[in-house]
């Protein structure tokens, strides 16, 4: 089984919220995380595939620098929902949107406010002015710092409650398979 | 929030008709191009003709003399008898009034000059055309000349022959006085004799200044510059014609749609039909892509913005409810074909995807819909339950493939809806309906055809008007605002449907996603059809985050962001 936590970030087009919530995240781990790889990745619930970030958000990330001018937006599918541990979304809208498409995910699908012990949603600031993206991706910044221990606590209850299931399987299959024998 | 200016409505509006205007623009561009294309070329060969009096004293009267002669000269060159020269020199077949129309003639003002410009289809006619012209003109003035000194010296040269002979007469005759020493005879011949002899002087005198004017007048007409063949042509002027003809076009187009729309009374814009019906608007639905279609959209596609804009309307209904829920909504239109039923089905499966107990009626007995939308039979419904008692409701209830959306289809259509509508069973029904679910959701017949939904109104909590955007007339809306108001209805709101994803992206820019991700930043980009861009981009980043001291010694700036 790969050890390596995976993240999920989306939002809507995939060209703000979230990649700003990718590249701030992969600069919080670098920090706390020091040695652990982590895969860090991002995506819209309805996007134009392969748009790029709009000039705006360019320049109010480049402040914090992160570069997402080769950042190319693309659409969730199941299969990319699968394969992270956590999936972080930005409004209780997607959230709803993704359990109804994909609830065999539902579990890993949550509000990045949560991870910070809030419930609300992370306000699209893609028709505004730099400032407004500044602001956003401010209040990513703090709910992600807050955030941090909880995700990461997520992410390894998660791999342990797979492992544990897993074992409990095994260990069911064997029982089953003993008696018959 | 949106407080426009007219002037901005009116850009708004024409940005709304770009593809119109453009379109207009580049037919009428396009048929002035090929129709000048197809025009004859047209060549003009052009000359300059001097008026030229070639006088010793040429002081600024005579300089003003020359160039009304000029005036006179530029009019003699189109003259029947001169072109008629000019058609049998060359040899042409044509009328005089065809080369007169093909010729033009212009005094240079303030100058002795004669501008001459013949146009033709064939540029080494219209040069030949102008050259002969000018010398005929030139020949001709001098024939002219010629033949009135002609004159002149005729009659000189016979006085002078005449008085030649009597100077010899007299020179005979006064030789024969002297023989015969005639004195007085002889006296008055030679006084004669003087006298002729001095009139001849003079004659003379005339002669030699006759022969001098002659001489001077000769070159009163000369060609300054030839015509030169030029085989560009002057005309037509394609470019110019199709660019006047497109101007034309978006001039006509735009003030076509301006009187269109200001005649149009449908619903263009949802914030002026609010203020004009002090209804707030609970959902902006954009037009749902009927092709693509099967099933309702909120549980097809529920990351689509249709879905989202319907979770919208959801959190706004909910907002209204505040002070005294809402447990049983009626749903209807002002007219017909707006879109009411589908919507009603969409908002009910978003009421039970949030968890809501919905129970879903379809209470247009006219003209039932709500069965073939959840794909189910329509052999018992609601009509059949005015002739059963209640009890048999729970026989009528269906249970759909939404969980959380039980339905009541409309049964077999009645001969008198508006009266079972308005009965006291149905109170009744509404009752019964009303302990199975947390909300009953009621799907009428449109408002001012019939009576149904205003007699229903009544009877629930609320009633939401769903407006179709560019159909549904602003008069229709106010009639059916006024006729659900009049009978105590509580109106909670309107729902503006079915707008284009133009007028969405220009107008309606609500909740910003039409205008951010399908307008500002990607109207420029060409989209790439899937098979042929997906080789081509890459699309997601994946971020590899780097230990601590690999961030410190290179920042994260375009260094640890890779590409999949």
């Amino acid at each position: 089984m790969n050890t390596t936590p995976a993240v999920l970030f989306v939002c809507t087009a995939n060209l703000c919220r979230s990649p700003i919530a990718m590249g701030l995240f992969a600069q919080q781990a670098g920090k706390r995380d020091q040695g652990r790889v982590w895969r860090i990745e991002s995506a819209g619930t309805w996007t134009v595939e392969g748009s790029s970030v709009p000039r705006n958000v360019q320049l109010a990330v480049e402040e914090r620098s992160i570069d997402l001018r080769h950042h190319r937006a693309r659409t969730v599918s199941r299969a990319l929902l699968q394969s992270f541990d956590l999936v972080l979304v930005m409004t209780a809208d997607q959230r709803e949107a993704l359990e109804l498409e994909f609830p065999e995910v539902a579990s890993n699908v949550h509000l990045l406010s949560e991870m910070a012990g809030y419930k609300y949603d992370v306000p699209d600031p893609i028709n505004g002015s730099i400032k407004d993206v500044r602001m956003v991706a401010h209040e990513i910044a703090l709910l992600l710092n807050s955030g941090f221990e909880w995700i990461a606590q997520q992410i390894v209850n998660r791999r342990e409650q797979t492992t544990h299931l897993v074992a409990k399987t095994e260990q069911v299959l064997k029982v089953n398979t003993s008696q018959e024998w | 929030m949106l407080s426009r200016s007219i002037l901005g409505d009116y850009f708004a509006m024409l940005r709304h008709w770009a593809w119109l205007l453009v379109t207009i623009a580049v037919i009428f561009g396009t048929t002035a191009y090929v129709v000048s294309d197809h025009q004859p070329r047209v060549y003009q060969a052009s000359t300059t003709i001097l008026v030229d009096e070639a006088k010793a004293n040429a002081d600024y009267q005579s300089t003003l003399l020359d160039e009304r002669r000029a005036q006179t000269y530029a009019q003699l060159l189109t003259t029947e008898q001169l072109l008629t020269t000019v058609i049998q020199k060359l040899g042409l077949h044509m009328t005089t009034r065809q080369l007169g129309s093909m010729v033009a003639v212009k005094v240079v003002r303030d100058t002795q000059l004669i501008m001459l410009q013949v146009r033709d289809t064939d540029p080494q006619r219209a040069a030949r055309l102008a050259n002969t012209l000018a010398t005929t003109l030139a020949d001709q003035t001098q024939n002219t000349r010629a033949s009135r000194f002609g004159i002149s010296k005729d009659s000189l040269q016979q006085q002078m022959s005449g008085l030649d002979k009597q100077i010899h007469q007299t020179e005979a005759s006064l030789a024969q006085a002297q023989t015969n020493n005639d004195k007085a005879k002889q006296d008055q011949l030679q006084a004669s004799l003087t006298q002729y002899r001095s009139i001849y002087a003079n004659l003379l005198q005339n002669d030699v200044q006759l022969q001098l004017a002659e001489a001077q007048s000769s070159s009163s007409i000369s060609q300054a510059d030839p015509a030169i063949a030029d085989t560009r042509p002057v005309a037509p002027r394609i470019a110019y014609n199709a660019l006047i003809a497109a101007i034309l076009g978006v001039v006509l187009a735009a003030g076509s749609v301006l009187l269109k729309e200001s005649l149009d009374d449908s619903v263009k814009n949802p914030e002026a039909l609010s203020v004009a019906l002090g209804l707030p608007i609970l959902g902006l639905i954009a037009r749902i892509d009927r092709t693509k279609r099967s099933g309702l959209i909120v549980v097809e596609q529920p990351r689509s913005p249709v879905s989202e804009a319907f979770r919208v309307l959801r959190t706004n209904f909910q907002f209204t409810g505040v002070d005294r829920p809402i447990r049983t909504l009626l749903v209807t239109s002002p007219s017909q074909d707006e879109g009411k039923s589908t919507l009603c089905a969409n908002i009910a499966a978003v009421l039970a995807q949030s968890g809501q107990q919905v129970m879903l009626v379809d209470g247009d007995l006219r003209r039932p819909t709500q069965h073939k939308l959840f794909e189910l039979t329509n052999r018992s419904g609601l009509s059949e339950l005015f002739k059963q008692p209640l009890s048999e409701l729970e026989n009528v209830i269906r249970r759909t493939s939404i969980k959380g959306v039980s339905l009541v289809t409309a049964g077999a259509i009645p001969p008198n809806p508006a009266e079972l509508i308005g009965s006291e069973k149905m109170r009744g029904i509404l009752q019964q309906l009303q302990t199975q679910a947390d909300i009953v959701l009621i799907d009428t017949p449109p408002v001012t055809p019939v009576t149904d939904a205003v007699v229903l109104a009544q009877r629930v909590d609320g009633v939401v008007l769903v407006v179709r955007s560019d159909v549904t007339k602003m008069s229709a809306c106010q009639q059916a605002v006024a006729q659900l108001q009049h009978v105590g209805a509580n109106v909670i709101g309107l729902v503006i449907n079915d707008i284009s994803p133009r007028r969405a992206r220009y107008e309606y820019a609500y909740r910003g996603y039409y205008n951010a991700y399908y307008g500002s930043h990607n109207k420029r980009r060409l989209q790439l059809p899937s098979w042929l861009s997906r080789k081509h981009q890459q699309t997601g980043t994946q971020v590899q985050v780097q230990p601590i001291s690999a961030l410190r010694d290179s920042p994260l700036k375009g260094k640890s962001s890779q590409h999949q």
